[in-house]
């Protein structure tokens, strides 16, 4: 057994390296996400029927398509314009591209729930729709989008394994070198499963922190 | 948008049977992980109810939410048979197993929160109605479970459909992995990925479409007294 370890602790580097990258494709797909998330939910909520109407369909498109294959015709098709792109950052965009069209729908939700009297009331100040939004209902909105963020945050982290197909260094490709290597091949992966249900579970635990610490909050 | 690429659909169309085939793939892993999960599900959500057994399907459903489901394929595939379990299994075998194992959790939510839904009084009047306890469950309050889960297990079924695509990686020959061999093989990048994005949307839109219409072909009249 001490053995065992002793060799998994000579990996240490390469697995921490695989971590690394998992978080770097995590949180900038969520980053970017997040972007594209308000920017969505704000178009699908305020803007013209034309533009209400291209977010709703791109969100139906990047929901009803597998994240892998959002991924694989990025990485691929990218590549065939003439301009490769490294599976990292196709992962990253991939993720984000995803995170977009969830967060955009959690957003629409969010702002949608906030009652209809408080946008009136800031109508009725001579609010501009810019000044509305931004101080009146994203504050509330983003408390109720808050624990749907740390869903989708959990989403992302496990859709980064995904890139593991493109030969991306995230942590299950590391892993997978590491069992290759040292031939620990079931510790291995029970080690690396570990490692990715105790992220998710902080980040649940996150999302469920939020919900209980903003319940009262909710309009 | 697609400056300079030049469509070459000829090479498709000569892989049509390859893509219909494959998208049988897709159908045939969704169907048999959407039953394995569904029956999984519904066992754990009974189970929920031991007061032992209900701390295990905690653990799993947990689990179930927290881990990345090519993660399970290769536990499946790598770890289980060190333990003398599952040995020599297919690929599409193992991956329907990960599969189910996963959405199982979910599926169990899905009732969990449907049965908790219910109005007490039902399970009484089944009780008063002196039926047997298969009875009440399998004639009353299941059926009435199934019909608050549905929406739930609609998107459940859309997932799995999705994560089917995941299969591709150890080498399933379905959808993904048709369109993938397109791309590397042939260098037909957008015919290929297009086909399999409109395949998709197809699959999980009907879903969509038949759960709804379920729902419709399911509702209770209005104003009946259970809802």
């Amino acid at each position: 057994v001490s053995e065992v370890l002793a060799t998994l602790w000579r990996a240490r580097f390469v697995l921490l390296e695989g971590l690394r990258v998992t978080c770097v494709v995590s949180a900038g797909g969520l980053a970017l996400g997040l972007a594209i998330g308000c920017a969505g939910a704000v178009a699908a909520g305020f803007g013209p029927r034309w533009l209400r109407l291209a977010v709703a369909g791109w969100v139906t498109l990047l929901r009803g398509v597998p994240v892998l294959v959002t991924l694989f015709f990025l990485y691929y098709g990218v590549a065939a314009l003439g301009q490769p792109m490294s599976a990292v950052m196709a992962a990253a965009l991939a993720l984000a591209f995803f995170a977009g069209a969830q967060l955009t729908e959690v957003g629409r939700g969010a702002l949608a729930s906030v009652p209809r009297g408080i946008a009136e009331a800031g109508r009725a100040l001579g609010m501009t729709t810019r000044t509305l939004i931004l101080a009146v209902l994203a504050p509330l909105a983003i408390r109720r989008a808050l624990p749907s963020t740390a869903n989708v945050a959990v989403q992302l982290v496990k859709a980064s394994t995904l890139a593991s197909a493109l030969g991306a260094g995230e942590l299950l490709l590391s892993s997978q070198q590491v069992a290759a290597r040292t031939l620990l091949i079931p510790q291995v992966y029970v080690l690396v499963w570990a490692v990715y249900v105790a992220v998710n579970l902080v980040l649940a635990g996150i999302g469920r922190w939020l919900e209980r610490r903003w319940r009262h909050a909710r309009a | 948008m697609f400056g300079g690429y030049q469509f070459r659909w000829d090479i498709l169309w000569a892989a049509r049977e390859d893509f219909a085939l494959a998208a049988l793939r897709t159908i045939a892993l969704s169907l048999v992980a959407s039953l394995g999960a569904g029956l999984l599900g519904l066992a754990l959500a009974y189970a929920a109810r031991g007061r032992l057994l209900s701390r295990v399907v905690t653990v799993w459903v947990d689990l179930a939410r927290a881990t990345p489901l090519l993660v399970l394929v290769f536990v499946v595939y790598l770890v289980l048979p060190e333990f003398g379990i599952a040995r020599g299994l297919d690929a599409d075998v193992t991956f329907v197993l990960a599969l189910s194992g996963i959405a199982g959790g979910y599926v169990c939510e899905d009732f969990r929160a449907a049965f908790a839904s219910l109005p007490l009084g039902l399970r009484d009047a089944a009780d008063a109605l002196g039926l047997r306890i298969w009875q009440r469950e399998a004639l009353v309050m299941l059926p009435a479970a199934f019909r608050r889960a549905l929406p739930a297990l609609t998107v459940t079924a859309i997932g799995i459909t999705k994560d089917s695509s995941i299969a591709s990686i150890i080498a399933v020959h379905e959808l993904t992995y048709a369109a993938r061999e397109l791309s590397t093989n042939h260098f037909r990048v957008f015919e290929g990925w297009l086909t399999a994005g409109v395949l998709y949307l197809v699959l999980t839109g009907s879903i969509g479409l038949a759960g709804r219409a379920l729902e419709y072909r399911l509702a209770l009249p209005a104003g009946a007294p259970t809802r």
